[in-house]
């Protein structure tokens, strides 16, 4: 796998490069849009109404809409000019807690994996982090996106924890009312859910529709292909380099009988 | 089980020779890798430590047909219509969809060809003698369909290299029997002896660097030039030619030329789309019309035939 982002984490003097990889993994099946008669990819084409013809990139330009049919105007320099200096550095801004991080705030994870030459440096940040049950709070730009992220040890790697900016989490959309329960309905509530309680097993669960998918598709490319199997009964990379020693060995002995 | 080092390399390239001090192997165009077997349990890693089993998970028996806990190093790499495809094993190794990995491993099984190893019944060997560690080696793999030893011979170099030439091999490795295992090093106890491959191109242009400049490389497809790829050489080998102002592809800064010159380029091997794998720059030649650097899509070789007459 590649890394998503390389860059470096960076507090005080200390300076440990780094590089980000992605926690997780696409697993699920997707289809790609067939024409039905010649089994070609459906291809898109951008095309303007009123042009009535296909545009190309060069042609298109950015706009904003404010209301019905009324664009304000951006041109890439003028996007570009808002950015931030393109700082892969991921400067830690301060220290905290854990638990002073809310849920709702967690966004991506990703592994952080320390070049060879940052080791030690990488080592002493795990180590310390751990002990003192910390985390850190630091920005940096990944991809585009100025990301505000958390560092924190988990087993025995650093994971950055990309947070979401306060303006971005929304808020309760109703409120819950909490109206008052008597002792006894709560005990009996409870007392359903100890008996409930088990120990959380991820590799009990999957998607079982995707399970069934990807049966039925490994069943028909074996289907389709079922001379595959035969082919990988004839000639192994062994035969070869067999064939290879032996018609030697066979020729020393022929020029030594000569 | 320590994991935190890289296999020993390769340092030396020369041509074919014979010796009594070495042994010959065949060189596997593939994906260097170290195999650790904990347990019957199996991790394997690239020359840059980066895990490889998730990619290749037919490769999670091995620990099943190796006799005890051992490293061992190889080559991992696909073999197919009777060659080994370098192309098929690399896109192999490109895949992240689990399911992708899951269809092509059963499509295609990768080998895993061991030719050294490194650790056996607890103990570290690479203090040993290759031909020690062989012998090891030997005792410590059960062969199956896609785990085996690579086969050497002693001495003939030269008559071994033109057999793999003959069957369009990336070619041989030298190695001193006498020499150790030094983890984290190159040695100058290996010499690969390498076989190219070399076709026409006609230069039409090229982009400046530090140090060198870039030919681009475009050759024929019918009465269409197509872009190939780029090799290495110096500003001053280049002959005066007449540049354009027309891009024939879509390259920055790149200067363009009124196409007429060509040149020989050596390659390793030629990818499905055209592209070359490791080109080395030979020279300009003039003698050749330029519509005679066809593209050929034909795959270059023909299909083996193991039984030596």
């Amino acid at each position: 796998m590649a890394a998503a982002h390389k860059g470096a984490i960076s507090f005080g003097l200390v300076h440990i490069p780094v590089e980000l990889y992605k926690t997780t993994q696409e697993n699920t099946i997707s289809f790609n849009q067939l024409c039905k008669d010649t089994h070609e990819r459906v291809r898109y084409k951008k095309y303007c109404p009123s042009c009535n013809k296909e545009i190309k990139s060069e042609d298109i330009i950015k706009g904003y809409q404010y209301e019905k049919d009324k664009y304000v105007l951006m041109t890439q320099q003028e996007i570009d000019a808002l950015k931030a200096e393109k700082d892969r550095t991921i400067h830690i801004l301060h220290f905290t807690e854990l638990k002073e991080i809310h849920d709702l705030y967690y966004e991506k994870n990703y592994y952080a994996i320390p070049e060879k030459s940052a080791a030690k440096a990488y080592e002493l940040l795990f180590k310390s982090l751990s002990s003192l049950k910390l985390c850190a709070i630091g920005q940096c730009v990944i991809a585009t996106k100025e990301t505000l992220v958390a560092i924190v040890p988990i087993q025995d790697v650093l994971i950055i924890k990309t947070l979401f900016y306060e303006d971005e989490i929304a808020e309760l959309p109703k409120s819950i009312s909490h109206p008052k329960v008597s002792s006894a309905e709560l005990k009996m509530a409870k007392q359903l859910i100890e008996a409930m309680k088990e120990p959380f097993d991820p590799s009990l669960y999957y998607d079982s529709f995707q399970k069934k998918l990807k049966n039925v598709i490994e069943a028909k490319i074996q289907g389709n292909e079922v001379e595959i199997s035969d082919q990988l009964e004839t000639g192994t990379p062994i035969d070869l380099m067999e064939a290879l020693t032996q018609s030697l060995k066979q020729k020393q002995a022929e020029s030594r009988a000569h | 089980m320590d994991k935190n080092f890289t296999p020993m390399l390769i340092g030396k390239e020369s041509e074919a020779f014979d010796s009594d001090d070495y042994i010959f192997e065949l060189k596997m165009d593939g994906i260097r890798c170290l195999a650790f077997i904990e347990n019957k349990k199996v991790d394997l890693r690239n020359k840059r430590n980066l895990k490889l089993l998730a990619k290749f998970p037919e490769m999670k028996d091995l620990g099943q047909y190796v006799r005890a806990d051992c490293i061992l190093d190889g080559e991992l790499y696909c073999f197919h219509d009777g060659i080994i495809d370098f192309t098929m094993v690399q896109k192999r190794a490109l895949l992240n969809h689990p399911f992708k990995i899951q269809i092509e491993s059963n499509r295609s099984k990768a080998v895993f060809t061991a030719f050294d190893i490194l650790f056996y019944k607890n103990q570290d060997v690479t203090n040993l003698t290759l031909l020690k560690r062989k012998e090891l080696l030997q005792e410590c793999v059960n062969e199956t369909r896609h785990f085996n030893r690579s086969r050497y011979i002693f001495k003939e170099g030269i008559a071994f290299y033109h057999k793999a030439e003959e069957l369009n091999l990336e070619g041989i490795v030298a190695k001193r029997i006498d020499s150790i295992y030094q983890v984290n090093t190159k040695t100058q106890n290996w010499i690969k002896i390498k076989y190219l491959k070399d076709d026409d191109f006609v230069i039409v242009g090229y982009i400046e660097k530090k140090q060198h400049i870039s030919l681009i490389l475009a050759q024929y497809d019918q009465n269409e030039l197509v872009y190939i790829g780029q090799v290495i050489t110096s500003l001053q080998n280049l002959p005066k030619v007449k540049h354009s102002h027309i891009p024939l592809f879509d390259i920055k800064n790149a200067i363009w030329f009124t196409p007429y010159l060509a040149a020989r380029v050596k390659f390793m091997e030629r990818y499905d789309n055209g592209s070359l794998r490791q080109p080395v720059f030979v020279d300009f030649i003039y003698d050749k019309d330029i519509k005679d650097c066809q593209i050929k899509l034909i795959k270059n070789y023909d299909k083996l035939d193991l039984v030596d007459s």
